[in-house]
């Protein structure tokens, strides 16, 4: 099987991730258990270039259900993973990006998901990073589709993307 | 005699393609307040030639404020464009209580613009067989919609129940009398100088002041909107912009644009710049305000975190906006001049969405402490919460309007996302739409209709509904760029 650069599995999303082989597959995580539609990945689409991939630290999206904004266990020993990478690695710095459905109003879903990334950041924090090595921002809804009637599982997410190598 | 009216509204959905002010729902019998009967005359232009016909901008403002019926002139004989031309013998055999009038006269490329506002009641040219109270079988009117909007078809049989004063009819004047007593009938009337480009704005001047001297309120038609564009390429958001145009969508202007998002647009209290978030690349939001011409950009706030949620004091000396220096969501004043900030809630939950009291005296907000997100108001002196929302799971995205009279907000069940409005004198609550896939809602100064944006067909789009849920339409910004979080400028000139 031809193997794929990073990124660009980034850019195919889910429907390369399903015929991917399975150590790829772990890139996307959950992709298939939370609903199976690839994130909305369009949006800085480069974004997970940097930083490290091999096995767990490939794992940069935590999906929620989307009336949860507390870190799923199912995503525990991946947060645990980059935890001790930002440990060991003190230049190193992420960025953890809040998302959210987009049914309901705009601020109220940068909030719901800025409280996602704070809920990842204190888990990572316990596990052995610094708090100076982790900015905690929200886009919200903001780089979804329109609300057509039901949520998009994939929404509900935190993206952990890398400043600093 | 019976009446045919203006805009067609249907009781049938209609799709966003239809071209102008489509229209999607009429409710003839609802609300408390019968609209007002009133003809509309096309403006003689006399050689003019301007680009705007301010008659059916005038009409368009009227009717669709739900709060007058504006008669369809195809059923009309006469098309009066001043007073002397007014046969009120003719007119009043009609039920109806005023008659705009109005010409447009040009000279190299200023207009002047003139109009007249006349009664209908009380007129002494009434010839002796003529009464209001009389119904007259009605000249079969053509059965066209040519000289209407695209949109609607009204059913003028049910809107002929509306009640009209019974009038005694005098024996006809002498003409002395008779064009004195014209002249009594005259309610309002002025002349505009205007550029082409500025007769839209003279048309809403125009309608303005027959709002206000037939309801005694202050119209909103001269009033702006600001909202956010999103352009797509391959489903992903390739562009921002942060865009304005007048109440009814047209003169669409662009402030700024981005590639990163753009959101929370809100209008200062004179209506001269504007208070939004902007994301940089590197993902850090900031409030910044800019003048409405464009210029004058400056960055307010972009502490580590959430920069969000701006919302002007009725003052203008203050911002309330959002930020998550304490880990969560809170809410914090900025003062404009001096850049202090204050605290106003401090405690762990998500607080958001903050939007002031006319009297500048408390906020409104969304909080979940109590487990759904819920409108609470918060007295700045002093720190008192209490409940606003007082039904449903989802109450969020509230503003009171400036004088006062409502609160919108978005009303959710979980799936259903509707636009809702509360008295804020009786507490009452309804709902406006029906739509379910409202996103974002905004008052209009005068508390009399809502503008929102909600899915249609996989597109977003803004719309306005009044008050009392009785007429909706969409604005006719067709686009192909996302439309979303309307907000409402203050009432100006």
């Amino acid at each position: 099987m031809k193997k794929l650069q990073v990124f660009s599995l980034v850019v195919l999303g889910s429907v390369l991730a399903l015929s991917a082989c399975t150590k790829n597959s772990l890139l996307y995580g959950g992709l298939g258990g939370a609903g199976g539609r690839g994130a909305h990945l369009g949006f800085h689409k480069d974004k997970f270039k940097l930083g490290p991939h091999r096995g767990l630290l490939g794992v940069r999206q935590y999906f929620f259900p989307c009336d949860s904004i507390v870190l799923p266990q199912q995503y525990q020993t991946a947060a645990a993973a980059q935890a001790q990478y930002l440990k060991g690695h003190s230049g190193s710095a992420v960025q953890l990006q809040g998302f959210a459905d987009t049914a309901g109003s705009p601020e109220y879903n940068i909030a719901i998901a800025q409280q996602r990334s704070q809920s990842v950041a204190q888990y990572m924090i316990q596990q052995g990073a610094k708090a100076s090595q982790i900015n905690v921002m929200s886009y919200g809804a903001e780089t979804n589709g329109p609300y057509t009637g039901s949520s998009t599982a994939a929404n509900c997410r935190v993206d952990v993307v890398y400043t600093k190598d | 005699m019976k009446l045919k009216f203006f805009a067609s509204f249907s009781a049938v959905l209609l799709l966003v393609s239809q071209p102008l002010f489509a229209a999607l729902d009429l409710e003839l019998t609802k609300g408390v307040r019968k609209p007002i009967p009133i003809a509309v005359m096309p403006f003689a232009t006399n050689g003019a030639t301007p680009s705007t016909d301010i008659g059916a901008v005038i009409g368009h403002d009227l009717q669709y404020s739900g709060r007058f019926y504006v008669a369809n002139n195809q059923q009309f004989s006469s098309t009066p464009s001043q007073l002397s031309q007014i046969d009120f013998g003719y007119w009043q055999k009609y039920n109806l209580n005023a008659i705009v009038i109005g010409q447009v006269n040009q000279t190299g490329n200023q207009y002047q613009v003139t109009f007249s506002l006349v009664s209908l009641f009380n007129n002494a040219n009434a010839s002796s067989s003529s009464n209001n109270s009389t119904t007259v079988a009605a000249t079969p009117a053509p059965t066209s919609t040519a000289a209407t909007p695209a949109s609607a078809v009204i059913s003028p049989a049910t809107s002929t129940a509306i009640a009209s004063p019974t009038i005694n009819a005098s024996a006809s004047m002498s003409s002395a009398a008779t064009s004195t007593a014209a002249n009594n009938a005259v309610l309002a009337t002025q002349t505009f100088t205007a550029s082409g480009s500025d007769l839209r704005k003279v048309a809403h001047q125009i309608a303005n002041m027959i709002y206000q001297n037939q309801l005694g309120e202050q119209g909103y038609f001269t009033s702006k909107i600001a909202f956010i564009a999103v352009n797509n390429i391959d489903g992903s958001p390739a562009s921002y912009s942060l865009q304005t145009a007048d109440y009814d969508g047209y003169n669409i202007h662009t402030l700024v644009s981005s590639t990163e998002p753009i959101m929370s647009p809100s209008w200062s209290p004179k209506g001269n710049r504007i208070a939004y978030v902007a994301y940089s690349k590197n993902g850090q939001s900031s409030v910044k305000v800019i003048n409405t011409d464009g210029g004058g950009v400056r960055t307010v706030s972009n502490t580590t975190g959430l920069n969000n949620a701006p919302t002007w004091s009725p003052d203008g000396s203050q911002l309330a906006l959002v930020l998550s220096k304490t880990g969560n969501p809170n809410i914090y004043l900025y003062n404009v001049n001096g850049g202090q900030l204050t605290p106003v809630t401090q405690d762990g939950n998500i607080n958001t969405e903050p939007t002031f009291s006319p009297d500048g005296k408390s906020i409104i907000f969304t909080s979940n402490k109590n487990g759904s997100p819920q409108l609470y108001q918060i007295t700045l002196a002093g720190g008192t919460v209490q409940a606003v929302s007082n039904q449903g799971t989802y109450n969020t995205d509230a503003q009171v309007s400036t004088d006062g009279s409502s609160l919108s907000f978005l009303q959710g069940d979980g799936t259903n996302f509707n636009v809702a409005a509360q008295d804020m004198s009786t507490g009452s609550t309804n709902t406006l739409t029906r739509d379910g896939l409202v996103q974002s809602t905004s008052i209009a100064p005068n508390g009399e209709a809502v503008i929102y944006s909600t899915t249609n067909n996989n597109h977003q789009m803004l719309g306005i509904v009044t008050i009392d849920g009785a007429v909706n339409y969409f604005l006719p910004i067709n686009v192909s760029a996302d439309l979303k979080e309307p907000t409402w400028g203050p009432a100006v000139g």
